[in-house]
């Protein structure tokens, strides 16, 4: 059984055991696009998108796609046409292989950069060349990046870290989320308001026992999002600070209108 | 275990932290009790306004001249912290010519009691805050003070107290206080302990009645509802602290005119204040209550004026409303005041100026405890004023 349901996507081991990954043979051969798509619903924008009629969806819409590798010659066309951002070219012709993918972050990399390739799961696999950074009009804001990685990891390497991200914010995703006694100080927990761990343990030291009480002191939960963001974290570093058991500690007041909502909508 | 002091203060809000720093400061030992963490109620839901305006001409003005004396002497020499202190005046705002001549009185009467404030014509209030209503009339500019964050103050004398040695007894409640055979106050009972003391301070806020009654004390506070919305941080509003002169007549109960029965009912009206965060905060309401849960009806109602005065709030988004209980008197005067218990006094009651009056509060009652002559005369705050609603 596949872990889907609580991962979001599918390997390459279980993209080859259900045969919708391209072959070993095909891909050494130059670029070919490997579909990931698993969702079976009414789509089918990368079957029109591809000029070799390479991609089948069919009748019913709601099919998964299917490549004829023969067919396909690594364009590239249907990546940005793809509304799950599913669809990525691997090329393993060379010594390097190439994986180019969607990538709506911004800043963009520049060619030539050295970047951090991750895998499906944003996972820091190896520092990566970027060989190609296509955003032109027709991509319709959805650039494809295309970089260099060594072939035995192009089958999972899937995209790279975002280049505006701090080391530590990547660490925050990074770390098992229990595990808050390692988060380091200066990691952003609230980030409406920019309230660091440190920031939140000092309040806790001063005092602090309630969400509310580490609100009150470090601003965290006073933002945008009404601590929709960041009320669960405190709640979990107040927890492994002081031993407090989680489900003990008092949340914080939820107050209208919940969601922001503006003042000419609110009034009637 | 069993603790002995000089005095306790009861109430971990911006009147009870000012009793406390008070008393710190000139060296007595002191022991503050409150029952949720500090800044918790209605010094946690109210704006931080410090500026002389909207007080009664006379000994009122006058006090008000000295409480904000004290706070900027507190937030500008004492304490070593940055409370978001913004002292960039404010206005009061005359919707039309029928206001701007009411304006032109009160600012002319305010000048006498030497209130620093000014006329400021059409022109020059457009200029000054762009993004107002193109047809709101005129204003009075107030000088005299600023703003600052309730809470930072609050964390920031909690801080203060305890650097000048004095405790401060965090979600601790108040089960009794206990006498001595001669009437006078001699102990404190709490759930973490007993304290041994001769000087009690009641600084409980909507809370004080209850504690009152503890050491056989009636005091006539009730709670006087706000409600107050806060928008996003993205967008400033208004430049400085603006209400609207209506709010001057309604905090003296005076009618309003022509205003719709929600108004009437509620007491609504239109303050903003921009926070040192940005976000604005806007105002106001004014009923009884006696929980801190927001009334859609009267938010709305808000929001709609608020609309009024800045239209541009209208595409604006509201993060959050929350309400606060201001400790209401009868007579809408403070009671800073010993009491026929010795040893223990009153300062409660501060009917939505506790923040602004905080500081020289703290500062009478140790004067009173230290047997000093106290900077203003007290009668105007003595408990015992309410003959009537005592009885």
């Amino acid at each position: 059984m596949s872990d889907i349901a609580k991962v979001g996507y599918l390997n390459s081991a279980e993209l080859k055991e259900a045969g919708r990954y391209p072959s070993q043979e095909r891909l050494a051969k130059g670029p070919v696009a490997v579909i990931e798509c698993c969702q079976n619903i009414p789509c089918n924008p990368c079957e029109t998108a591809c000029k070799f009629g390479a991609i089948t969806v069919g009748d019913p819409i709601t099919n998964l796609p299917v490549l004829d590798e023969s067919k396909c010659i690594g364009c590239g066309a249907c990546i940005t046409k793809c509304p799950g951002l599913a669809i990525f070219v691997v090329d393993k012709s060379k010594e390097m292989a190439a994986v180019s993918f969607p990538f709506e972050y911004l800043p963009l990399p520049q060619k030539g950069d050295t970047v951090k390739a991750v895998d499906r799961a944003g996972q820091y696999v190896c520092e990566a060349r970027v060989l190609r950074v296509n955003n032109a009009k027709a991509n319709d804001c959805t650039p494809i990046v295309t970089i260099e990685v060594p072939k035995e990891f192009s089958d999972d390497i899937r995209s790279i870290r975002r280049l505006n991200l701090t080391e530590d914010q990547e660490k925050a995703k990074l770390l098992a989320i229990d595990d808050w006694k390692e988060a380091p100080d200066d990691l952003i927990v609230c980030r409406c308001e920019e309230v660091t761990v440190g920031e939140i343990r000092r309040a806790i030291a001063e005092g602090a026992v309630t969400v509310e009480g580490i609100k009150k002191r470090t601003r965290a939960g006073m933002g945008l999002c009404q601590g929709r963001t960041c009320s669960k974290l405190v709640s979990r570093i107040l927890s492994s600070e002081t031993g407090i058991r989680p489900e003990e500690v008092k949340p914080d007041t939820a107050r209208m209108p919940i969601k922001p909502v503006a003042f000419n909508v609110y009034k009637e | 275990m069993s603790k002995s002091v000089d005095a306790v203060v009861i109430g971990g809000g911006i009147v009870g932290l000012s009793n406390a720093y008070w008393l710190a400061r000139r060296g007595l030992s002191v022991i503050l009790v409150e029952a949720g963490d500090l800044v918790a109620g209605t010094s946690a839901r109210c704006d931080g306004n410090n500026y002389i305006c909207d007080t009664a001409p006379g000994e009122v003005t006058q006090a008000m001249r000295l409480a904000v004396r004290e706070m900027e002497n507190l937030v500008k020499r004492e304490l070593d912290e940055d409370v978001d202190w913004i002292e960039n005046g404010m206005f009061t705002l005359a919707e039309d010519e029928e206001q701007f001549e009411q304006a032109k009185k009160q600012c002319v009467q305010k000048q006498a009691d030497q209130v620093k404030c000014r006329l400021v014509d059409k022109k020059e209030l457009h200029e000054a805050e762009p993004n107002l209503a193109p047809d709101i009339y005129g204003a009075i500019e107030f000088t005299e003070g600023g703003s600052l964050s309730p809470i930072l103050l609050g964390f920031a004398l909690g801080r203060k107290i305890e650097s000048l040695g004095g405790e401060l007894w965090r979600f601790t409640r108040v089960t009794g206080i206990e006498k001595n055979p001669d009437g006078s106050v001699g102990k404190v009972l709490t759930d973490k302990g007993d304290i041994l003391t001769k000087h009690v301070i009641d600084a409980a806020g909507v809370a004080s009645p209850a504690i009152g009654r503890m050491a056989g004390v009636e005091i006539p506070v009730t709670g006087m509802k706000g409600d107050i919305l806060v928008a996003e941080s993205d967008v400033r509003v208004s430049n400085r602290y603006v209400c609207e002169i209506g709010y001057n007549f309604l905090r003296n109960d005076m009618a309003l005119s022509g205003e719709d029965n929600i108004r009437q009912k509620y007491g609504i009206g239109f303050l903003t204040e921009p926070t040192g965060a940005n976000n604005a905060l806007i105002g106001f309401s004014k009923y009884p209550g006696t929980d801190t849960s927001t009334n859609f009806e009267v938010t709305r109602a808000m929001a709609r004026r608020a609309i009024r005065f800045y239209p541009m709030i209208a595409n604006v988004n509201i993060i959050r409303t929350y309400a606060g209980l201001r400790p209401w008197t009868p007579d809408h005067e403070p009671i800073i005041s010993a009491t026929k218990v010795p040893g223990f006094y009153v300062c409660s009651g501060h009917c939505g100026s506790g923040i602004a009056y905080g500081p020289l509060s703290g500062k009478l009652i140790t004067q009173m405890i230290l047997g000093e002559p106290t900077d203003i005369k007290m009668d105007r705050y003595d408990l015992y004023r309410f003959k009537n609603e005592l009885l």
